[in-house]
C-alpha cells in the first residue's frame, strides 16, 4: 500500500515521498528547517538565524499568504462584503507591508482610493437637495480640489497613513478626520446614490439601494461627502489647515492623473462655477459653513464670501451651478453677463431635497442637471432672491458655490492628513460649522447644522473652512418634510438657534422609521464614535448660529441630541447622561478649591454628591444588657479563678526508708533463723495423713525391685531449696526399694539440677552413675517432646555417653517404652510443666498396666495440679515442705523437712499474725475514715 | 591458710551471691543487679552448652556426618527447617522463614489442643460427675463456687428509676459467693506462693549459716 500524506493547506493527497503538494505546492511537512537551516532542527539556546520574512513567503498557510497577496493586489477593491459603521469608527489600519498605496484587507476600506475612476460623481444629496423638490445638476465627483496640497490628498483605505508635512494641529472638534474625508472610492453612481438616499427624505420613490444593500458601502459611502469638500475646495482657495472633511464633499484626488476640474465640484455647483477660474489644484481657502449659509441668505453682509471671492479666484462657473441656482443668476445675469447656468437635474437631488417632489424619479446618475424651480430653491436661497437684488444675490451665490467648493475640497485633504485619531463627527462637524458663514448656517436644517456643531471642546476659531457632516441618518419623510421651503426661511433663519451643546445630531426617531433595520445594516449597531461624538458645544457655533447653511428643519430631530443608542455607548455618568447639561457648561466650571482650583474646563461634579461631612460620632460605649453583664461577670469570675492556686491538702510524703518492709524482714529473719539455728523442734512434724501421700508410700512400696524409675525433674533452680525438702523423702524411699534411677528434664538446666539433688540429698545411697541412675540430659520441644518421649522414648533420646549409646546401659536395658518404666516421677515446681506431663501421659499411662505417675510439686502448685490428683490422672502427690515433713515422718525419716519444719511453722505463723494485724489496722482506718465521712456529711 | 577447694569457692560465691540478692531488703542497688545479671548471663551461657551438646550435636550434624541413610534425610530436613527459621532475625528474609515457623505452631498447638482435651478437660469432666455420686456436699459446693464465680464475672445490670445501674439482687447475692469462693482462691494460692518462698527463705538462711560455720572453720583455727 502506497504511504499518502495529507496537504496541510489543501488537503490534497500526495505521496508520501513528495516535498510539496502536487495541487498547491506548499510543503507538505510544515517543518522548522525554513528558520534555522535545512535539516538542522532548533536546539535549546540556539540563537535563531535571521530571515528575510519574503523568503518565508511559502512557508505561510494558503489563506494567509492569499490575504496578503490580496492586500497588494486589491487596490481597486470596490465591494465590500460587511461593511458597518464599526469601519468607519475606526480609523483605517496602517499599511504594513511597504506598499502605502494598496488597499488594506478591510473590506471597508477597499476602494476609498479610488478617486480617480469616476467622471460622474454624485454631489452629496444632502447638498444637492437643498431646495426641496429641486433637482439639482451634480457635478462630476472626479474634479480635483483647488488648491489641496499634495500632501494633503486624501488618504485611501488602502494606503498608510502618511505623515502630514507640517504639525497638523489636533482634530479640531467638528473637524472629520483625513481618513473620513477620503472615504471615496469608486463605487458605483448606485452606491453613492443609495447614501444619498439614505440620507434624503422619503418622499419619492428614492432608490433604497444603499439600504436595501443592507450595508454601508465603506468605499462609497462618504462620497458624497468628499465630492462635497473637494467642490468647496473647488470653488474657495484655502490656505489655512484643512480641517477634516467629509468625504462626500471631495469625491475625487486632486492629485491624482484622472482629476478633472470638472469633477471636482457636484454638477449643481460645478455649473456654479464663475468664467475664468483658474487651476482647480490651486489652494484656496474655503469659507465656513455658516458664512457659506449666511451669504446665500443674504443675512451677512457677505463679507466673508466677497471677500474670499476677492481674494480668491473663483472656481465655480456659472455653468457649474445648478440650474436652480443659474435660474438666480440669469436673472441676474442679465445685469452682469453672466454665463447661463446649466440647469440641474431632479434625478440628481438626493431625496430629502426632494420631498416634496416625489415624483421626482430617484436616478443614481449624476451630472445630470436640474433645473430648479423657485419652489425648489432652499429657503435662504430663495429668500435672497426674493427680497434682495438678484444681481447681487446671484453674485454671492457665485462666490458661495466657488468658496464653498474650496472648503469642500480644503476638508478633504484635512481629512487625508488625519491619522489615527478616531474621528467625531462632532469634531467635523464642529471643524465645518466654523467654517459656515452664519447666514447660510441659520437656513440649514437642524440636523445639519447640529452635525457641524462639535460635541466637545471649543472649534478654533479661525477655521473657515466648510465642514458638512458626513452623513446623518435620518428618517426620510421627516426629514424632507422638515426641510423649510423657499417662503418660509425668512421665518426660520432669525430663529434658528445653534444645537445646544451635547445635543444629539440625530434625534432617536429620526431612525425610527422603516428604514431604521436597513439603517442599522448599512451604518451598524455600533455607532462610529466621532459620529457618536458630535456635540456641539462650540461658542462660536452659538455665535454662528444664524449662518446655518442648511435651514432648519422640522421634525424629531432636535438640536445636539444624539440618538438613543449613541447615547447608551456613551460613558454612563450623570455629567455624561444628560445632554443638555452639555459639556459647553464644563467649560465654563471653574474650579474653586481642591486641587483643580482656578482650572476651567473641568468636569462638573454633576454628581450631586453634597457636601462631605463628617461622620456622625458614635459613643464607643456598649449597649449591654443586664443579662449580658451578668454573663460577663460570671466569665470574668472564672477567668479569675483560673489564675488563682486552688486550695488543695498536701500529700503525705512518704519516707525514702522502707520501715515496715525492714521490720518484717527483720522479724522473719529472726524467728526463721533462730528456730532453724535453734533446731528446739518446738513444733512437731505434721501427723496428718494426708491421702495423696499415703497412696504415694504405697505405690512406692509395691514397686518391683530393681525396676527403673522415670525421674523427671522440671523445676528451676530458685526452687531448689523446697524442692530438695520435697522430692528428698521419695527418692530415699525409692532408692532404698533398689529402684534405678533414669533422670530426664526438659528444662535446660534440670540435668544439673538433678545431679545436685542426688549429691545434696541421696549421697548416703551411693548411687553410680551410668550404673544406677542415668541421667537422658535435656529433652527439647515442651509438650512435643514429652509426647514424643512417652511414644517412643528411643527415638526420643538418642544420646550416648562415651560413644556408647544410653539405651545400652543397665537402667534402660530393659526399657523400650514409657511402661518399661516401674513409675514415672514428676517433680515441677511450674503449674504448666505438670499439666503438660500430665496431659500427655494420660492416655498412655492410663492403660491397664502402665505405671503409675507420681508428682512431688511445689507449693504453689499444688491448688492446680491437685486436681488431677482428685481425679485420678495422678496416683501420688507430695506438695510442699509439709508433704515432704509428713512424708518424712510416716517413713520415720528425718531429714530437710523436720529441718525446716520448725521455721516454716513459724514463719507461716508470723506470716498469720501479720496478716491478721494488718487486717485490723485496715479495718480500723475503714471505720475511722467512715466515722469522718458521717461526721462531714452529717 | 585455707584450701580453695572448688566446694569452697563456689560456696563462696554462693554466700556472695545471695547476700546480694537479699541486699535488695534495703533498695535496688548494684549488687543485686550484678546477682541478676550473673545469673542470667551463666544461665544462658549453661542453656546454649546443653543445647549444642544434647540437641545439635547429637541430633542434627551426628546424624548427617554419621548416620544412616534415613536419619541423614530426617537430618536435612531438619537442618533445612532450621536455616529458614534463622531467616526471621532478617526482615527482608523473614518470610522464609514462615514455614518453619508455621511448623512449629502447628504442631505446637496440635499437641496442646489434643492434651487439653484428653489430658484436663474429659478426665476433669468425668470426675466432676463422679464426684456427685459419692460426695453431695462436696459436689454442692464445688457447683456453688463454679456457678457463683461465673456469675460474679457477669456485669450486666439494669437502669433503675432513680438512674442508677443495679443488678438482679439474686444475681448480686450470688455474685457475692462468687467473690467469696474467687477469694479463697486467691488467698490458697497466695499462701501456696508464701510457702514456697519461707520455705527458700529458710534454705537460704540454712545454707548461710552452714557456710558462715564452714568458713569459720576453715578461717579460725
Amino acid at each position: 500500500m502506497v504511504e499518502t500524506i495529507n496537504c496541510p493547506v489543501c488537503g490534497e493527497v500526495n505521496p508520501i515521498e513528495l516535498v510539496d503538494c502536487n495541487k498547491c505546492g506548499r510543503l507538505l511537512r510544515q517543518t522548522t528547517s525554513e528558520l534555522d537551516g535545512v535539516g538542522e532542527l532548533i536546539n535549546s539556546g540556539q540563537i535563531p538565524t535571521e530571515k528575510k520574512t519574503s523568503e518565508l513567503e511559502m512557508a505561510l498557510p494558503a489563506w494567509l499568504r492569499g490575504a496578503r497577496e490580496g492586500d497588494k493586489d486589491d487596490e481597486t477593491t470596490k465591494t465590500s462584503d460587511d461593511s458597518s459603521l464599526d469601519s468607519l469608527s475606526s480609523p483605517p489600519p496602517q499599511a504594513k507591508e511597504s506598499a502605502p498605496t494598496k488597499a488594506a484587507p478591510l473590506d471597508w476600506l477597499a476602494g476609498l482610493d479610488n478617486d480617480d475612476d469616476e467622471d460622474e460623481e454624485e454631489a452629496a444629496d444632502w447638498l444637492v437637495n437643498i431646495q426641496d423638490n429641486l433637482p439639482i445638476e451634480i457635478e462630476s465627483e472626479e474634479e480635483v480640489p483647488v488648491g489641496i496640497p499634495a500632501s494633503e490628498e486624501p488618504i485611501t483605505a488602502t494606503e498608510a497613513p502618511r505623515p502630514s508635512d507640517e504639525e497638523e494641529p489636533p482634530l479640531q472638534t467638528g473637524e472629520l478626520p483625513g481618513w473620513l474625508s477620503d472615504l471615496q472610492g469608486e463605487s458605483a453612481d448606485g452606491n453613492f446614490e443609495a447614501m444619498s438616499d439614505l440620507l434624503s427624505q422619503k418622499s419619492s420613490a428614492a432608490p433604497k439601494d444603499v439600504i436595501d444593500e443592507g450595508g454601508f458601502e465603506g468605499d462609497d459611502n462618504l462620497d458624497w461627502l468628499s465630492k462635497l469638500s473637494k467642490e468647496a475646495d473647488a470653488i474657495s482657495s484655502y490656505e489655512e489647515t484643512p480641517s477634516v472633511h467629509p468625504d462626500s464633499l471631495s469625491t475625487t484626488d486632486p492629485d491624482s492623473p484622472d482629476f478633472k476640474e470638472a469633477d471636482s465640484l457636484p454638477d449643481w455647483m460645478g455649473d456654479l462655477r464663475p468664467a475664468g477660474e483658474v487651476s482647480t489644484n490651486e489652494t484656496s481657502p474655503s469659507i465656513p459653513i455658516d458664512e457659506f449659509s449666511a451669504q446665500l441668505s443674504g443675512e451677512s453682509d457677505a463679507s466673508p464670501i466677497s471677500s474670499l471671492a476677492e481674494e480668491s479666484r473663483p472656481l465655480i462657473t456659472r455653468d457649474d451651478l445648478p440650474d436652480w441656482l443659474s435660474s438666480e443668476k440669469e436673472a441676474s445675469s442679465e445685469d452682469k453677463g453672466q454665463p447661463e447656468q446649466t440647469p440641474i437635474a431632479a434625478s440628481d437631488l438626493p431625496d430629502w431635497m426632494t420631498e416634496s417632489a416625489e415624483e421626482l424619479p430617484a436616478e443614481e446618475s449624476v451630472g445630470e442637471s436640474l433645473t430648479p424651480s423657485s419652489d425648489d430653491l432652499p429657503d435662504w436661497i430663495a429668500s435672497n432672491s426674493s427680497e434682495d437684488n438678484p444681481a447681487e444675490r446671484a453674485d454671492q451665490v457665485d462666490d458661495f458655490l466657488t468658496e464653498d467648493a474650496l472648503e469642500m475640497e480644503a476638508l478633504t485633504q484635512e481629512q487625508a492628513s488625519q491619522k489615527e485619531s478616531v474621528p467625531s463627527l462632532d469634531m467635523a462637524v464642529d471643524a465645518d460649522e466654523n467654517k459656515i458663514s452664519s447666514a447660510i448656517k441659520a437656513e440649514l436644517p437642524d440636523w445639519i447644522s447640529e452635525m457641524g456643531q462639535p460635541a466637545t471642546g471649543s472649534p478654533p476659531e479661525s477655521t473657515d473652512e466648510v465642514s458638512i457632516p458626513a452623513f446623518t441618518e435620518v428618517e426620510e419623510p421627516d426629514l424632507v418634510a422638515s426641510l423649510p421651503t423657499v417662503e418660509g426661511i425668512d421665518e426660520e433663519k432669525e430663529t434658528e438657534d445653534a444645537p445646544a451643546p451635547g445635543t444629539p445630531l440625530v434625534e432617536d426617531n429620526v431612525f425610527s422609521s422603516s428604514t431604521d433595520e436597513n439603517v442599522d445594516e448599512i451604518f451598524g449597531n455600533e455607532t462610529p464614535d466621532w459620529l457618536s461624538s458630535l456635540d456641539p458645544t462650540d461658542e462660536d457655533l452659538a455665535e454662528e448660529e444664524p449662518d446655518d447653511i442648511v435651514p432648519k428643519v422640522d421634525g424629531n430631530l432636535s438640536g445636539g441630541e444624539l440618538p438613543g443608542w449613541v447615547q447608551a455607548m456613551r460613558p454612563v455618568g450623570t455629567a455624561l447622561s444628560d445632554p443638555s447639561a452639555g459639556s459647553g457648561e464644563s467649560d465654563n466650571v471653574t474650579a474653586e478649591s481642591g486641587p483643580l482650583a482656578g482650572l476651567s474646563g473641568i468636569l462638573p461634579s454633576g454628581l450631586d454628591l453634597g457636601q462631605i461631612n463628617k461622620p456622625m460620632a458614635h459613643s464607643l460605649k456598649l449597649n449591654v444588657s443586664e443579662s449580658q453583664q451578668s454573663s460577663a461577670t460570671i466569665l470574668e469570675g472564672l477567668l479569675a479563678s483560673e489564675s488563682k492556686p486552688g486550695s488543695f491538702k498536701p500529700q503525705t510524703k512518704y519516707s525514702s526508708i522502707p520501715v515496715v518492709r525492714w521490720l518484717i524482714a527483720a522479724l522473719l529473719f529472726l524467728i526463721v533463723g533462730s528456730s532453724l539455728l535453734s533446731q528446739s523442734h518446738m513444733t512437731p512434724s505434721p501427723n496428718i495423713v494426708v491421702p495423696e501421700i499415703r497412696d504415694t508410700i504405697e505405690i512406692i512400696n509395691q514397686l518391683p525391685e530393681a525396676g527403673s524409675a522415670l525421674l523427671v525433674f522440671d523445676y528451676e533452680a530458685a526452687f531448689s531449696g523446697e524442692m530438695h525438702a520435697v522430692a528428698a523423702p521419695l527418692i530415699d524411699h525409692l532408692m532404698l526399694r533398689g529402684e534405678k534411677l533414669v533422670i530426664l528434664s526438659t528444662l535446660p538446666t534440670g540435668p544439673a539440677l538433678a545431679e545436685h539433688f542426688l549429691v545434696e540429698t541421696q549421697s548416703s545411697h551411693n548411687y553410680q552413675r551410668n550404673d544406677e541412675y542415668l541421667n537422658l540430659g535435656y529433652l527439647p520441644g515442651g509438650p512435643s517432646g514429652i509426647l514424643s518421649f512417652i511414644t517412643s522414648p528411643r527415638i526420643a533420646i538418642t544420646g550416648k555417653v562415651d560413644g556408647t549409646s544410653v539405651w545400652d546401659f543397665p537402667p534402660l536395658a530393659s526399657v523400650a517404652t514409657l511402661s518399661d518404666f516401674s513409675v514415672v516421677i514428676v517433680m515441677t515446681a511450674d503449674v504448666e510443666k505438670g499439666r503438660a506431663w500430665v496431659e500427655q501421659s494420660t492416655i498412655p499411662l492410663g492403660e491397664t498396666g502402665s505405671p503409675p505417675l507420681l508428682m512431688a510439686v511445689s507449693a504453689q502448685a499444688e491448688p492446680i495440679l491437685y486436681p488431677y490428683y482428685a481425679s485420678g490422672q495422678v496416683d501420688g502427690l507430695v506438695s510442699g515442705l509439709s508433704g515432704g515433713a509428713t512424708y518424712e515422718r510416716l517413713q520415720g525419716q528425718s531429714g530437710l523437712g523436720r529441718k525446716y519444719w520448725d521455721s516454716y511453722s513459724v514463719g507461716l505463723l508470723l506470716a498469720e499474725i501479720l496478716i491478721a494485724v494488718g487486717a485490723m489496722v485496715n479495718l480500723l482506718a475503714a471505720l475511722k475514715v467512715r466515722q469522718a465521712r458521717n461526721k462531714d456529711e452529717g | 591458710m585455707p584450701d580453695f577447694s572448688p566446694e569452697l569457692i563456689s560456696g563462696l560465691i554462693a554466700f556472695l551471691l545471695t547476700v546480694f540478692v537479699l541486699s535488695y531488703l534495703i533498695n535496688d542497688n548494684f549488687l543485686f543487679r550484678a546477682a541478676t545479671y550473673i545469673f542470667v548471663g551463666v544461665s544462658a551461657g549453661y542453656v546454649a552448652a546443653v543445647a549444642w551438646h544434647q540437641v545439635l550435636a547429637p541430633q542434627l550434624l551426628q546424624p548427617i556426618l554419621s548416620g544412616s541413610g534415613d536419619e541423614k534425610i530426617r537430618a536435612y530436613i531438619a537442618l533445612v527447617l532450621v536455616f529458614l527459621l534463622l531467616l526471621k532475625a532478617i526482615p527482608p528474609l523473614s518470610k522464609l522463614g514462615t514455614p518453619s515457623m508455621a511448623f512449629m505452631v502447628g504442631v505446637g498447638a496440635a499437641i496442646a489442643i489434643g492434651g487439653a482435651v484428653t489430658g484436663t478437660l474429659f478426665p476433669q469432666t468425668l470426675a466432676a460427675i463422679n464426684i456427685f455420686e459419692f460426695k453431695v456436699f462436696e459436689g454442692i459446693v464445688m457447683l456453688l463456687g463454679t456457678v457463683s464465680t461465673l456469675i460474679y464475672f457477669q456485669f450486666s445490670a439494669r437502669r433503675d428509676d432513680d438512674g442508677q445501674y443495679r443488678r438482679n439482687p439474686i444475681f448480686n447475692f450470688i455474685a457475692f459467693i462468687g467473690r467469696v469462693f474467687i477469694a479463697i482462691t486467691f488467698g490458697v494460692l497466695f499462701a501456696g506462693v508464701y510457702s514456697a518462698a519461707l520455705t527458700a527463705l529458710i534454705e537460704r538462711i540454712d545454707f548461710i549459716s552452714t557456710f558462715t560455720s564452714t568458713l569459720k572453720t576453715l578461717w579460725l583455727p
